[in-house]
This record gives C-alpha cells, structure tokens and sequence, in this order.
C-alpha cells in the first residue's frame, strides 16, 4: 500500500489526537501565535528543536484532546512542499494579518488548495485574523472578513498573538471544527457505508 | 595581425596580462620590441583613420581625459602649493604617510603599479617616447628634484632610508612618466582601439598619481635636506611608509582582475555595457556588478578609490591630533546613525564606556540563572568574550550571533577599547586581557572577513595597530601577526579554493546514449541520476553562508538579497519538484505512468542511500502534490517492494514531534556526507526568532539584556547547517548529464498546482471506474 494518508485520531489511551495546520502568507505572524499557543504560561526560552515544542494537551469543551500543531513558518519559499504538509493535517488554522491586504487575499489560495489536496468540497477550517491590537494600521475590518468566511462556510476569529488574545479560543474553534467533522463522516460511514469520508461524484 | 588585435595586445601588455590564447600566436611580433612599441604609440595607424570612430568611444576618451586631468589636476596644484612653502613640508611629508597607511585601497593600487613599472618595455620606451603634454612636464622635472634628494639623503643618513627612497622614486617615477606618455600620445592621436586605449589610460591615472604621491615624499626629503636638518619625526614617518611597503610588498593586493572590475565598474557607470561585453570576451574576466541602466552615482568606482587617496592631500591639516590614541582613552561611541534598529534604551546601554562600566561591575548587567548565563549588556558579554573563561562555544556563538545585537563597527571599537586596560588592573591580568582580545580579533578576521569587514574598517583598525599595538613591545608581535592577517585576507578575496579528494570517486554509470543530443534524464538509471543531483543540490547547499540565516532574512522582503544561496536552493528544490510532476501528470499513457512514477520512488530510495535529504524531500513532494497522489491507477500497477521502499524512505522525512526521526537519524545513523533538510533549519529559525524575545529584563532591577539564551539556539542551529558542508560528497560529475540537469531545470518553467491539478483530472478522470477504461 501506499504512503498513510491521514494520522489516526486517537492514541493509544483512547485520547482524541489532531494535527492542526497553521497556514498563511510569510509575516502574517503564525509563528507566534503557534508559539503563544504551545507555551501557556510566559516562558523567556522557546526551542523548537525538542520533540514538545509543537504538542500540548488541553481539555476542549470538557474533554481531553493531544494536539499536535504543524507550522512550517520560514518554509514559505519552498512552494512545493504545501501539499505534503497539507496531507498530513486534520484541521487548518488560515491566518492573516488585519494589516495587510495581501495576506487576506492569499487565503483563497489556501483554500482552493486545501480542497485539492484532501479531494473533497469541505474540510475542517478556521479563519484567522491576526494582529488585531494594531488597530490604528487595521486595513481588513471584521465584517469584511466575517461576510468572506461565511461564503467558505468555515468559522472565522481576530486574534493578536502579540497580547495573547483569542489565541487559545482559536484553537479551540478549529477543534471543534474536527470533531464535526470527524462525527459526520461518521455518520456517513454508518447510513451510507461509504469508506472514505469524502469523496465527489 | 590586424589593427584592432595588435592594439588589444598592447593593453594586455601595458596592463602587464598574460594575453589571451587566440592572440599568443602573435606576441613575438610586437612584446619587446621598443621600436614597435615607439610607432605603436606615437605614429598614427593609418588604418585607424579609416575606421569610423563609434559614439561609445568618444565617450570614453572623453570621460577618461576628465578624469585624468581632474585628479592629475589636484596632485599638481598640491604640488606646486607645496613647494612654495617650506616650513611645515615635514608635517605634510608625515601626515601623508599616514594618509596613505589609513587608505589601504590606494596602498593597494600602489603595490598594483609595481610590477607594471619594472616592465621591461615600458622601462626602454621611456627613453625613446619624447615627453609631450603640460601635466609630464611638472612630473618630469619633478622627477629630477626626487632623483638628486635621494641623492642627497645617501650621502647625509641611514642607508635604510635612502635605498627605500631611492628605490621607490625611481621606479615609480619611470612607471609613471612612461604611462602618462602613453595616454598623451594616444590622446593626441585621437580615437584609437577604445579597449586598449582604456585599459593603458587608467593604468596611468593611477600609475600618475601614485607617482606623484611619491614624489611627494621625495621632495619632502629634499625640504629636509636643504634645511640641513632631518627631523626625527620626519625620519620615522618615512620609515612606516617604507614598513608598510614592506610588509605587502610583492603581493598583488589588488590583482588585475579587480583592476579590470573597476574598468568594469566606471563603464558600467556611464551605462557602456556594450563595450563591457567586448572586455569580457577580450579577457575572459566577467564583470560582476550590475548592469542597471539607472545609475544615479556619477562617481565611478575609478575616480573615488583615487581620490580617496589625494582628496586628503587638499587639507593636509585636517586631521586633528587627538586621534593619536590615548592609553587611558575610554570615550563613549558616537556613531548614532547606526542604531536605527534597536530599541532607545538597550541603545544607551550599548553605548556606555566599556571599562567604566566593568570596573564598576554593576550586579545586574548580567543575568545568570544557575550555571547559564541568560542575559547580559553588551559591555558584559565583551569582558566575557575575552576573559581566560570564554570557551570555544562561546565566542563561536557571540561571533555567529553579535549582529542581532549590534553592529561591526561598535565590536571592532569595543574590542580596541578593551586593549587599553586602566592602570589599576594587575598587570598579569592585563597581559591575560590583551591576549585574549588578540585572539578574538585574529578569529574575527579570519572567518568573517569579507562579511564584515569593510574599508573605514580596516582602515580604522590599521590606524590602532600602527598607533598603539606596535608602540608597545608587549603588543608589537601580536600587532605584525593581525596586520599581516589583515593584508593576507586582502590579498585572497574571491580567491576560491578547489576541492580535492584523497580517495578515487567511484567510476560513474553512463548511459549508453549519453553524448546523443536526444539524452533525456529518463534514459539515466536511478542511482546515477540521484548522484548527478546531489552533486548539484550539496553544491547549492555549500554556497549558504552562516550570516545568510541571521535574522529570518530569506522571508523579509527588505533583507532577502542578504540570503541569495538559501534561495536559490529553495529554487531548485521547486523547479526539481514540479520538473517530475509535470513529466509524471502529462504522461497519458498509463504503462508510462507507472514506469515514471516506478522510477521516481527507485530515485528517492537512492537518494536517501546517499543521505541526501533535501533532495528526497523534493522528491516525496511530488508523489504528494495533489495531482499525483490521486493517480490511483498508476499508483496502483507500481509493485509493492518498491512502494515499500519508498515508504520506508520517506518516513525518515516524517514532521511529527518537531521531525524527531529525522533529527535523530542524521546525528546517530547516517554517516556523513550527508545533504540536510534545509527547511527544516529555516523553520527552527523562524520558531527561536519569534518565539523569543530579543532583549529580557533583569529580575531585580529590570534593566535591559540581551537575551543570551536566544542567541545560543541560533548559533546552535546555524552551526548544525553549517557543519554537514563537510566532508562534501565524492562524486564524479558527468558533464553532459551535468548540463541536461542543468538546462532541464533553469528553463523548467512552473506550473501552477492548480494547473496540474486540472491536467490530472484529464490524464485520470474520476468518473473512470476501471484501469481498463484509461488509455494504456
């Protein structure tokens, strides 16, 4: 058989366990916020070369879930590569910064490719706005951003990784998001016994 | 031999190049000959005057007489001036040694004029060319005036002096005067051959000022003999000119290829890029600039190094004494425009004395959390950084790190500051402190010299060892052992070094057709193919350079210029990647499909054989790009020992737990050379730049720090990227799959994923329910 396609979603103890992507433009400030989410209390050293710089336990919606988060900040260039990583994901967190016009206009691109990678019209999806404490400089306003995440159909959130706002609460949508979906597909499998959880006609 | 090849001869010749193949046919005809050389340079050819003069040359003769007569110009009325006083020459005479010690370019072009002045047939040509043009006639009889005071000087003092004098008088002197003949002559006789006529001509502005520059000397130990008396300061200055001379002395400082970038240069300056393309072919020599049409900088490179060198002839007291340093000197750096990045206060910190601010050893300049060290000011971190304490991973840290936190400039006088050690250090301990400040200084200079080490630089701190470090016999040694480290990285910039294996490459796999035009990376067999690439992505990787991966600089549009290797790796990697999945998804037919896909596993399995990661990362990204992964029937016919080794392969490459396999599998199994992963790095570089603060706040007092923690996971990473350049691999490159390889991916041009995607649909439809249904 070929290469796995999708991570399994619970490990050995029963616990739920998600890969969660975190996709956007270069200088969107992914990278901080994943930072911020990892490290909940203010720690000055962060190293990402040790093997828990990108996991954390936390407890969502009463119950227990082992998140691991991709985030290949600094790998913006190497274009080729957005797939692969894409593939291996169960949730994306599509991040933008309110302060540039660019980013927010990238997140299409994130989309239309996040359905090609998974072959499927729906994947689990959050849409983030972020650094939203630089208000002054602000160029997306929310409503904007609120009418465009609702024509994806996908939930959507401002945060500022800088003053930790909404970091949490992001991830936290984002899991939601899979767990619908995980709970949909199946259901699928049990009215429709259909092996994948989606595929189009 | 026609006219125009005769004349390109003579400017190799008067540059004193080895001439190009196609013209070694013909050298007899004209090398030494001085009667040749004679007619050469003062008849007019008559086929010249046939040929039809094009704008382009105008310009030149036009531009280079300029500037000819511009610095010919200051050096003459600087001159004269000087002449007509006599009284404060030795001053003068002193100070311009000095001038010419603080100005290494103009040091250089001097040394350059050296070998070309001993010419044999520039030497007999002096004789013969009659002396034409009112600027030759000052530096003639300036000639005679030099020749009698060397004369002089013999008779009355050390003979060290005097043969220096005369040495150096003399042969400049002809140098010059034969140069200055020639682009008179060939000025005169008008439009000639421009290439020769450009290279001859700028070889005598600076061959003519760096004449006159020493004629200066010359009179001044006229000024001093007339006056019958040698003063002792006059005496010393002479001596150091001559020491400096020295000590470069038969090194080619600037060796001719610079020269020919800076002819280069001023062309591209005045937008003649035509005429630069017929140099290149001419000599070889590519230029290495920019060929940008808008150049707002009317100073050609020429003219400012040149000037550079007389400009200070024009104020000759300028200079104010005090910079003659002080033992006991510790003033507060004023350099305020270099600060614009950093935070204001972390800024007056950084700007604080340095020994006032050790000897008070405030507790909370440093913040240390058990045995680290996790934050500390600046002035703390250069006491650290030459104290008997600092080991081998500390200073490698502070030198890979230092500009996230300062600039070249404040270390270079921070670290001459730390020489001058206040009198009330025992003196063991000063001997320790200088020491080790010496030894920091010689690593400095010896790994990141063309990083940063920039003229005012170099000057600057040639400046400190002539005025301080050689006026103390403690220092004297350590002084000659960094000036002549100094001299020697000057001499070797751009100089490349070959690879040299000591063990014979394995013979490679040629394919049978490998010189047929029709060769296509597909006839290749799997593990040569994956060897020909990793020769070529390892030697992208080789070219990164540590400072390439400070400050996140290949992500920031304003600093990617700063990371060109890492993004040209980037770029192969893409263009290797989307190359394959082009091939694979444009195959209609299915077989072939199956045999490509086939083949892209095998190439990866051998390339993680050879430890090349970062290739067998490009590779794994085509089987998963979207257009090819859903080729589920092609995928299918693939047999399963493959597919298996293929997913053992890639599993290495898997990024769970922060690519825990991958980590641990270079450090404990795969035995170098090996290629990294290099996004890998980029990406732990991005965390630690981000995930971190720049500068922390002392948990007592709240002052600022530089977050020394931080620094050490970025010099870590960066000197993991940096540590699998060697051993590099030993393989032997196949030149015609080289340049396939080569030619496939440079004209490769991408296609959107969308696009391939799109393509894929067609070559397998989802509406297809058998292979059967696909065309075979």
């Amino acid at each position: 058989m070929a290469p796995k396609e999708t991570t399994t979603n619970s490990n050995s103890n029963g616990m739920q366990e998600f890969k969660l992507a975190v996709i956007g433009g270069g200088g969107v400030g992914k990278s901080a916020l994943t930072v911020q989410f990892i490290q909940n209390i203010y720690i000055e050293e962060y190293d990402p070369t040790i093997e828990d710089s990108y996991r954390k336990h936390a407890k969502i919606d009463d119950k227990p879930v082992f998140l691991e988060i991709l985030d290949t900040a600094g790998q913006e260039e190497y274009k080729a590569l957005r797939d692969s990583y894409m593939r291996t994901a169960d949730g994306f967190l599509m991040v933008y910064s309110v302060i540039d016009r660019k980013t927010f206009e990238e997140v299409n691109e994130f989309y239309e490719q996040i359905l090609r990678v998974k072959d499927c019209d729906k994947a689990p999806m959050v849409l983030v706005g972020n650094k939203c404490d630089l208000e002054s400089e602000r160029v997306i306003r929310i409503d904007e951003a609120k009418v465009y995440s609702k024509q994806l159909g996908i939930p959507m959130i401002e945060t500022s990784a800088k003053q930790r706002l909404n970091v949490d609460e992001s991830f936290a949508l984002l899991v939601r998001e899979v767990r619908k979906s995980l709970k949909s597909s199946d259901e699928d499998q049990l009215t429709k016994k259909k092996k994948k959880p989606c595929s189009i006609l | 031999m026609d006219y125009r090849e005769e004349a390109i001869a003579k400017g190799y010749l008067t540059l004193n190049i080895p001439l190009p193949p196609n013209l070694n046919s013909s050298t007899s005809n004209f090398t030494t000959d001085s009667q040749t050389l004679k007619q050469f340079m003062s008849e007019t050819n008559p086929k010249v005057e046939k040929c039809k003069p094009q704008h382009q040359d105008k310009l030149h003769n036009h531009e280079l007489k300029r500037v000819t007569k511009h610095i010919q110009g200051q050096v003459e009325k600087s001159l004269i001036s000087q002449s007509e006083v006599s009284n404060p020459l030795m001053d003068r005479e002193q100070w311009l040694a000095r001038a010419l010690k603080r100005n290494p370019t103009a040091l250089a072009l001097m040394e350059r004029m050296r070998p070309l002045s001993k010419h044999p047939s520039n030497c007999t040509a002096l004789t013969q060319v009659p002396s034409v043009g009112g600027g030759l006639r000052a530096s003639s009889s300036f000639r005679k005036k030099a020749s009698s005071s060397s004369g002089n000087l013999t008779d009355q003092n050390s003979p060290r002096i005097s043969t220096n004098l005369q040495r150096n008088g003399s042969d400049h002197n002809i140098g010059g005067s034969v140069n200055m003949t020639l682009l008179n002559s060939m000025n005169e006789s008008g439009s000639r051959d421009s290439v020769s006529n450009l290279i001859s001509s700028t070889t005598s502005i600076s061959g003519g000022s760096t004449t006159n520059l020493l004629k200066l000397m010359d009179m001044a130990g006229n000024a001093t003999d007339s006056a019958g008396v040698l003063n002792e300061e006059g005496k010393k200055s002479i001596l150091d000119y001559s020491s400096i001379l020295g000590t470069v002395e038969n090194r080619e400082v600037l060796s001719r290829e610079a020269l020919l970038q800076l002819i280069y240069q001023h062309f591209a300056q005045r937008g003649l890029y035509k005429t630069i393309q017929t140099m290149e072919e001419e000599t070889g020599i590519r230029y290495n600039g920019f060929r940008s049409e808008k150049n707002a900088n009317k100073d050609t490179l020429v003219t400012t190094l040149l000037s550079l060198g007389i400009k200070d002839i024009e104020k000759p007291y300028a200079m104010p004494q005090s910079d003659l340093v002080d033992l006991e000197a510790d003033v507060e750096i004023q350099t305020s425009s270099i600060y614009h990045h950093f935070d204001e206060d972390y800024v007056d910190d950084m700007k604080k004395p340095l020994w006032a601010e050790i000897s008070h050893a405030e507790e909370d300049a440093e913040y240390v959390d058990g045995h680290d060290l996790r934050g500390a000011t600046l002035n703390k971190l250069i006491e650290k950084l030459t104290s008997t304490s600092a080991d081998g991973k500390f200073i490698q840290c502070f030198l890979v790190t230092y500009r996230s936190f300062t600039v070249p400039e404040i270390l270079l006088q921070k670290l001459c500051q730390r020489y001058r050690v206040p009198k009330s250090i025992p003196e063991s301990e000063k001997v320790q402190i200088q020491l080790r400040t010496g030894v920091i200084f010689n690593k400095w200079i010896e790994e990141y010299f063309s990083l940063d080490w920039n003229e005012n630089m170099i000057r600057d701190f040639i400046v400190f060892i002539e005025d301080f470090l050689l006026k103390y016999r403690k220092l004297a040694k350590m002084g000659e052992k960094l000036k002549q480290k100094l001299a020697q990285k000057l001499a070797s910039r751009n100089r490349e070094t070959a690879l040299v294996f000591s063990e014979q490459s394995q013979a490679p796999d040629v394919p049978r057709n490998v010189f047929s035009p029709k060769l296509s990376i597909w006839d290749i067999k799997e593990e040569e193919l994956a060897k020909q690439i990793t020769f070529m992505d390892h030697n992208l990787y080789r070219n990164i350079e540590a400072h390439e991966l400070l400050n996140c600089s290949w992500s920031k549009p304003k600093l990617r210029h700063r990371s060109k290797h890492v993004l040209l790796s980037s770029e192969f990697f893409n263009k290797l990647s989307n190359w394959f999945s082009c091939q694979i998804i444009t195959e209609d037919s299915l077989r072939e499909r199956k045999a490509k896909l086939t083949k892209l596993m095998k190439i990866a399995v051998a390339m993680f054989r050879l430890n090349n990661f970062n290739s067998l990362m490009a590779l794994n990204s085509v089987y998963s790009s979207s257009g090819v992964f859903r080729l589920k029937y092609a995928i299918g016919e693939i047999d399963e020992g493959t597919k298996k080794d293929f997913t053992d392969a890639i599993a290495v490459m898997s990024n769970d737990s922060s690519s825990k396999r991958y980590r641990t599998y270079i450090k404990q199994e795969a035995k170098p050379p090996l290629n990294i992963y290099l996004g890998i790095y980029l990406t732990d570089l991005t965390m630690i730049e981000d995930g971190n603060p720049d500068v922390i706040k002392h948990p007592k007092t709240q002052r600022s720090l530089i977050n020394w923690k931080k620094r050490q996971l970025v010099a870590n990473t960066i000197s993991e990227v940096m540590q699998y350049k060697n051993p590099p691999y030993n393989i032997q490159q196949v030149h015609q799959i080289q340049e396939l390889l080569k030619n496939t991916f440079e004209n490769h041009e991408m296609v959107e994923e969308k696009k391939l995607f799109e393509k894929s649909l067609i070559t397998e439809p989802r509406s297809v329910q058998r292979k059967e249904d696909l065309k075979q």
